[in-house]
Order: structure tokens, then sequence, then C-alpha cells
């Protein structure tokens, strides 16, 4: 079973995103999902037209994670990277998050919760920014970046709508 | 102060705070006026963000989906071991 429904998005302070879903799997198994590498890059792909060529993941404390995305059009790529602050398995991740272009001022935090009902894992995923300031630009260029891979993905429609010859 | 009016008065604080309204300085009237520009440009990213998380998720359903159906093999081979 899948519940796209569950999904939520929320601003809980001036400096945070939330971000929560369900899924009908026992939270070891999202908690896998989530910290290994094998298992990440089969679903933390990025925008459409994205692939991550790098993922990789010294589960400890202290221990530092290291993610890059590939466009597959332009050959763009952007990374990411972090380090573990709180392990606790299947229950609980802390991690900090730094963007290599950091278009946001310092680092975010970032908290995954995993909590299981009868076999479905609720997954809440909160980043806490250093400001609202930091926040905001974040949430602005995701916003730039998010219609960028719209107009990726229109372009691959527009052959269909001109009725070109295929 | 009635509830309401305390309620109403929360309400629009956290608007000005958000920059969609702003207030002159007339005591008397405190007149608002709005601009939903930023309203716009945030519905747009939170479109833009819920898209991007959704798809990750839909994979994220599918890899979970997979891992348990091989979880119930391992557990039928190994009870045919014993």
């Amino acid at each position: 079973m899948r519940f796209p429904d569950s999904f939520k998005i929320y601003m809980p302070s001036d400096r945070e995103i939330q971000v929560s879903r369900d899924f009908d799997a026992p939270r070891s198994l999202v908690f896998d999902a989530f910290t290994k590498p094998e298992l990440v890059r089969r679903w933390l792909l990025g925008p459409p037209g994205w692939t991550m060529p790098v993922c990789e993941i010294d589960l400890r404390i202290g221990g530092s994670y290291r993610y890059v995305w590939r466009s597959e059009k332009d050959g763009s790529q952007m990374g990411m990277r972090g380090v573990f602050r709180e392990i606790t398995p299947v229950e609980r991740l802390i991690a900090t998050e730094r963007f290599d272009d950091a278009w946001y001022p310092g680092e975010a935090l970032d908290t995954t919760v995993f909590e299981e009902r009868r076999g479905i894992t609720r997954t809440t995923i909160t980043i806490l920014y250093e400001s609202q300031e930091a926040r905001d630009t974040a949430r602005r260029s995701g916003m730039e970046q998010g219609m960028a891979a719209g107009y990726d993905r229109l372009e691959t429609l527009l052959p269909t709508f001109t009725g070109e010859p295929t | 102060m009635t509830s309401i009016a305390a309620f109403h008065n929360r309400h629009l604080r956290v608007l000005e705070r958000a920059g969609l309204i702003s207030s002159a300085s007339d005591a008397q009237r405190r007149p608002r006026k709005l601009d939903a520009r930023p309203l716009a440009e945030a519905t747009e990213w939170l479109e833009a963000y819920r898209k991007y998380w959704e798809a990750s998720f839909m994979r994220l359903d599918g890899l979970l989906g997979e891992l348990k159906a091989a979880g119930k093999k391992r557990k039928r081979s190994t009870a045919k071991l014993r």
C-alpha cells in the first residue's frame, strides 16, 4: 500500500521546514533506506533528469556523509555534505547539512524521526536553519530549481504539443 | 479585549511579520494594505518543493515494497532449511 495523501509540509517556526510522510514498511527498513548508500541512491535522485553519482555515508557520530547530484542534460553538479550528531538506530537521526554552493548562510540541522504504528512508519524530517533569513533564502532558491526542473520537463513535452513528427 | 478581537490582532501581526500586509501609522484607523506577492511566491515554492519530495517518496515506496518482499522470501527460505 502507498500513502501519498499523508504527505505534509509545515513551517513549525521561523527557522524550520518540516516534511512528513507515512510508509507501508517497518521502521527498520525505512531507516535502512535513509542510511545505506546503495539504498539512498535509488530514491534520493533529485529532480527528473538528475542522477546521484556520489553517495557516501559513514554512519557514526561525528562521521560524515557526502551526496553529489548530476544533471544528465548539461553535466552540472550539486553537492552536499554533513556530519552525524546523533544516531538512534531505527528511531532518530540528527545531522548537519551544507551545500557546496551554499546559497543560504551557515549550516542547517536535519532531524529525521521514524515512528512505527501497526507496520506503518511515519517519517518526519525537520530542517532547522541558522536564521529565518537562511530558511527563506533556501526556500527561494529551491523554488527556482524546482521551476528549472519544471521547464526541463516541459521541453521534453514540447515536441508532442507542436505535433512534430517523431 | 474580547477573545475574538485578540485573535484578530494576533492574526494581523502574523500577516504583517510575513510581509503580507503593512499598516499605515494612523493610530486611529490603522488601514492595512494587502500585498499578495509574497504569498504567490510562497505558494509557488511550496508547489515545487512538494513535487520534488512527492516524486522522491514515490520512489521510496517502490524501494520499500521491494525490500519487504525480499525479507519475506528470505524468511521463507530459512524456514525451509529448518
